[in-house]
Parts: structure tokens; sequence; C-alpha cells
């Protein structure tokens, strides 16, 4: 057949690109190499965890750049279970046991490594705990208020248990009686906010449906930041966040809607630190975790962690 | 048998315009008889049309006056520099101390991601458009095109949810990279996403290539190969070029599923196996949070200039070039 020549000239055509793939590949690999790298993982700027980092951390330092910057906070543990050199911090209540693990923290070298666990959250030893927080706009009122009471009464707080947060303690527990006929005209509860918040919001919403079957509650996550520019805007009831909102920001909210915004505390958080399952380090350091992450750190290498025993 | 009387009227039709005249002047009576409303209808509806047509170039003109009227104050204003914005690798939208807005990092990832995606989706695309229209049988054909058409109606976030959970365990078995989400996973599902339109678009403008070139190439004695290089190629190059770089826009322009594949991490990337940013990964996540009226806000919406002049070169390149071809 005439045909064959052309067969060769194509060939030739393929085998160029096949090599010029490789090429790519191994320039690509030479540096890409190596298991050693740490490969941090934060989050987007609009969250409050970011920002609670930066501030304890960090010490309102900037994050060194070429972090893999996730959108929630699911998905930070999510990556690391399935990157061995990873190493990343989201909130307690995301978890994945077997596939993830969190490291223990100590405040400084030499002193004693803490576990992010509820005992250790409720005593302060955990370095890195926080409050989780709503905002509303002005002392809660009506629906809104029937609804935050709920989320601080026993069966509310359980749900922030189940979650995997820490409940208030039981004497911070605010007193719920359902009124007998619980109904009303039908009311829709805006609630948008943290990303850390969204699993124990979504709890709450579902379980306060068998208690106020009139009240929809919709939550949306996108980080505390876009929850509480929401609240200044005033379009949504209540704000979740995982952080307090600014002198700026409570400014804002005053000029924009002639209101104070009102902060309650609905439970704690031991901002936890993640590292696949895989990895052998034992336990860390703030000092170093702001080697890590921070602009000025030097610590790009697992084997740079001489991890203390604990 | 019953093909028989068809022959029959068609000697009658060139014997229809021999009186042209007493024809013409009935049609231009009747014309001139219609009645008012159709006339007027007739108008409004020419009218309708030219608003649908100018309305694309007053749509552009009003989205980029828009997004360019929000980016502006930050130009005018003191701390901002533009040399900065463009050169800078460093991206610090909300520091406390030192608020610093470069996006050469994120030029750098939509430059990288989308090349990598046409290196690969180009010679695919263009090679699937010549198979299909001219190699392969009527039925392979007709199920290639019905498979091709619902591979480009695949949401982008579901080829973003793709890239970050099945291709990213293949990438990190089989390259060894320390992370799966990279250039090189954005790249692989961004081909995916434009092959479809390479290869439909491609494949149009081959079909539109007059058979009688064909047949004269088939006449000369070329063989199939020699057909498609020598004669359709050259041919159908304007709608291979519109093809390819519809493909291109399509990469500069995705935003979910590069924000999902690609780390979402701003930094230079020195090979294919980097975590980058692109330009609408950045605008997506941060657009959200930036208070509105805020330097940061106001240079995101530079960044959407800058973005929308990219494209613009892009087109008018390509434009250009096309007419290169046309004068030869």
């Amino acid at each position: 057949m005439t045909t064959t020549p052309y067969l060769h000239r194509i060939l030739r055509l393929t085998g160029t690109t096949a090599v010029l793939a490789t090429a790519l590949c191994l320039s690509g690999c030479g540096r890409g190499e190596g298991k050693d790298e740490i490969i941090r993982v934060s989050r987007q700027s609009s969250s409050g965890t970011y920002e609670f980092f930066r501030e304890h951390v960090l010490n309102k330092k900037d994050f060194k750049l070429g972090s893999r910057d996730m959108n929630g906070s699911k998905e930070v543990v999510e990556l690391i279970a399935n990157t061995p050199g990873a190493i990343g911090y989201s909130g307690m209540g995301y978890h994945e046991p077997g596939r993830v693990k969190m490291l223990p923290v100590a405040l400084k070298a030499g002193a004693p490594p803490v576990e992010p666990t509820v005992v250790n959250t409720l005593n302060k030893s955990y370095p890195i705990a926080r409050s989780l927080l709503i905002y509303t706009l002005g002392e809660p009122e009506g629906e809104v208020k029937r609804y935050i009471d709920w989320t601080l009464s026993d069966a509310g707080q359980k749900i922030v248990e189940t979650s995997g947060y820490v409940p208030l303690q039981p004497n911070e527990h605010r007193k719920f009686d359902a009124p007998a006929a619980s109904t009303g005209p039908k009311v829709t509860l805006q609630v948008k906010g943290s990303d850390t918040m969204v699993n124990v919001a979504q709890a709450w919403a579902e379980a306060y449906k068998k208690v106020a079957p009139h009240v929809d509650v919709e939550v949306s996550g996108g980080g505390s930041g876009q929850g509480i520019a929401a609240l200044i805007k005033g379009t949504i009831h209540i704000c979740n966040a995982s952080r307090n909102m600014k002198a700026g920001e409570i400014e804002q909210a005053k000029k924009n809607t002639g209101k104070t915004p009102k902060e309650i505390v609905v439970g704690y958080d031991a901002l936890a630190i993640y590292v696949h399952k895989d990895n052998p380090i034992q336990s860390i350091t703030l000092e170093q975790l702001a080697g890590i992450f921070a602009e000025d750190g030097t610590l790009t290498k697992w084997s740079q962690l001489a991890a203390p025993a604990p | 048998m019953s093909a028989r009387p068809k022959p029959g009227p068609a000697p009658a039709r060139p014997q229809e315009p021999s009186p042209p005249a007493p024809e013409a002047y009935s049609f231009a009576v009747r014309s001139a008889r219609r009645p008012a409303w159709s006339v007027w209808g007739e108008r409004a509806l020419e009218g309708a049309i030219y608003l649908c047509g100018i309305s694309a170039i007053i749509f552009v003109l009003s989205i980029f006056f828009f997004v360019f009227k929000e980016a502006a104050p930050v130009l005018v204003g003191g701390e901002f520099s533009l040399t900065e914005f463009l050169f800078s690798p460093e991206w610090y939208p909300t520091s406390e101390e030192n608020k610093r807005y470069g996006v050469l990092a994120m030029l750098a990832g939509t430059f990288s991601v989308t090349a990598l995606a046409m290196v690969l989706a180009v010679p695919f695309g263009l090679g699937a458009a010549i198979y299909i229209s001219e190699f392969c049988g009527s039925k392979l054909k007709e199920t290639l095109k019905i498979v091709i058409e619902l591979l480009a109606a695949i949401p982008s976030v579901v080829w973003g949810f793709v890239g970050l959970t099945v291709m990213s365990k293949l990438i990190v078995t089989y390259t060894g990279a320390p992370v799966g989400v990279n250039i090189l996973n954005g790249g692989l599902i961004l081909a995916l996403m434009s092959v479809p339109i390479i290869v439909s678009i491609g494949e149009d403008s081959l079909k539109a290539v007059p058979d009688s070139y064909r047949e004269a190439g088939v006449a000369l004695g070329a063989t199939k190969w020699q057909l498609v290089r020598r004669v359709l190629l050259p041919a159908a190059k304007n709608g291979l070029l519109a093809a390819v770089l519809l493909g291109v826009g399509r990469g500069v322009g995705e935003t979910m599923a590069v924000l999902m594949a690609t780390g979402h991490a701003v930094q230079i990337p020195h090979g294919i196996l980097d975590s980058v940013r692109t330009l609408t990964a950045n605008i997506a996540a941060e657009l959200g949070e930036a208070p509105a009226g805020s330097d940061h806000y106001r240079v995101l919406f530079l960044t959407g200039v800058l973005l929308f002049s990219l494209t613009f070169v892009v087109n008018l390149g390509a434009d250009l070039v096309v007419r290169g071809i046309r004068k030869k």
C-alpha cells in the first residue's frame, strides 16, 4: 500500500510528542520528588480559622506563599489524608480516625505536648483552643432568639458534642422549654459563615426542624469572613464565626445597620494540627508550626523537625 | 414506473420565467399592496433582530465599563502600584502588616495550566476531528459525535471533583509527586474539557470543505493521508484555528475545575508537578469576602480587567492570523 510511508510519518510525529511530554514530566519530577518536603495545607483568606492561626501561631505575621489554600475545613483534612507529606490545620470536628492523625501541640520546646481533647480544651491547657461564636445584629429577638436559646440548651449542646466539638459547661446551658404548640407563620432563618461550624450548624438546623417545624434554618458556609460581610450588609440573621469580629467590622456593622453585633459563645474547638496517618512525627511545637507556615519560616523538610520524644 | 410522471412537469419550468416582465410587475404590485400591519411588523422584527445583533457589542462594552469602573479607584489611589501588581509574585491581600497585591505568580499559573492543556488537547482534538470527519464509518461517526457532545456537557465542577479525588491519587501513585493537585492535574482536566470543543468545531470546519475538493484530490491520485494533509487541512485552516482558540479561551476562563484541581497555591511553578493558583480561581475564592469598596475588592476587579485584556489580545491575534491566511 502507498500509505505505509505516511504511517512512518505519523509514528515519527507521535514519537516526538511523546519525547516532549516525557521531557516536560522529568523537568517537573526533578523538583517535585521527595517525600521529605513539607506540604503546607492552609485555608483561603476569608476563613476565620486562617485568621485565628495567623494571630495565635504566626503572631500576626503573614503566611509563606505556596501553601495549598483549601476552601473548606473538610477539604483540608481530605487533602492531608491523600498526601503523605502534608500538614495542615482545621477544626477538631473534622477528624477522620484512620486516615489522618491529630498532633499533640506543645506551647514551646521542652513543654509537654498536649492532645486536642475535650478535657484539655476546657482546662485551657491546649495552646490553640478557641471559642465557636455566633453573631446577631442587636439582641436576638423572636424566632432568632428562640433558635439561639435552643442551640444553647441541653439538646443543642449535645449536637455540638456529637459533631466533634467541645460543648459548653452544663452550668452555662440555657433552659429551653418548647411551648406546647410550637407553630406560627412560616419563618426562614439565614445562617452563614464559618466552615469549621458548618457541620454543627447543619446538624442544628436539621434537629430544630423537629422542635419548631415552622422554622426553616438555611445554613451556608464560605468562611467566617463571608459570614461577617453578610452580617454587615444585613442579609442574614445569624453569622457563624470561628474568630472574633474585628473592631473595624463592628464599626461598619453599626454604621450600616444601626445595630451593634451581639456575640454569643456556642461551644469550643481545639484547632487541630493534622498530618497523614503514616507520618512518624509524634508532636509539634508552636515555634515549629510558625517555622513551617510563616513567611520568614525556614522549615521546609520533615527531616528538619527533629521531633522531641513525647 | 411511478417515477415516470416526475419528469412531466419539469419541462414546464423553463417556460415559467419566459415572460419575465409581467411576472416581476405583478410581484411588485403585490408587495406594495401589503397591509400596513405586515409592513410595520416586518420593520419591528428587523429592528428587534438589529438589536439582538448589536446587543453583543453593548454587553461587552458595558461589562468592560463596569469591571473597569470598580477597579479604577485603586489605580489613582496612592499606595497601589501597577508595576507591583504585574511583576510581583507576592499576593498578601489580607496581611495585617504589609498588604501586597502581586499577580505574577497567578499569571504564571494561568499560563502554565493553559499551555499544558493545549499541548495535550490540540493534537488530540484535531486528530479526533480528522478521524471523525474523514476516516471513520458513518455508524461509528454518529456514536462518537454523541459521546463527544456528552463529554462537552459535563459541568466543570464535576471535572473539578474528578481532578480532586480520582486524578490526584493517580498522579501521586504514578509520578511520585508529593501532592496530587498541581499543574499536571489541572492541565489534564482542562484538556479533557477542551477536547470536545476542539473536536466538534474542527469537525464542522472539515465538513464544510466542499466535496469537490476531495473529488479533485482523489482524481489526481492522492492517497487519503495526502488528501487530508495537502488539501483539507489548508482549506479548513480558519475553522481549525478557531477551534483551537476556543479551546484556549476555555482554558484561560475556566474557574471551578482549576480551582479544585490545581491546589490553589500562590507560587511561580518550577515544574508541572507544582501546585499553582490561576487568576480566575483567585477571583472566585476571594471576591465573596473582600469588603465592597476596599483595595482588595478593587484589585480583584483589576484582575478581571487583566483577564479581559488577555482574552482580547488572544482573540485579536487570532483574527489577525486568520486575515493573514486569507490574504494568501
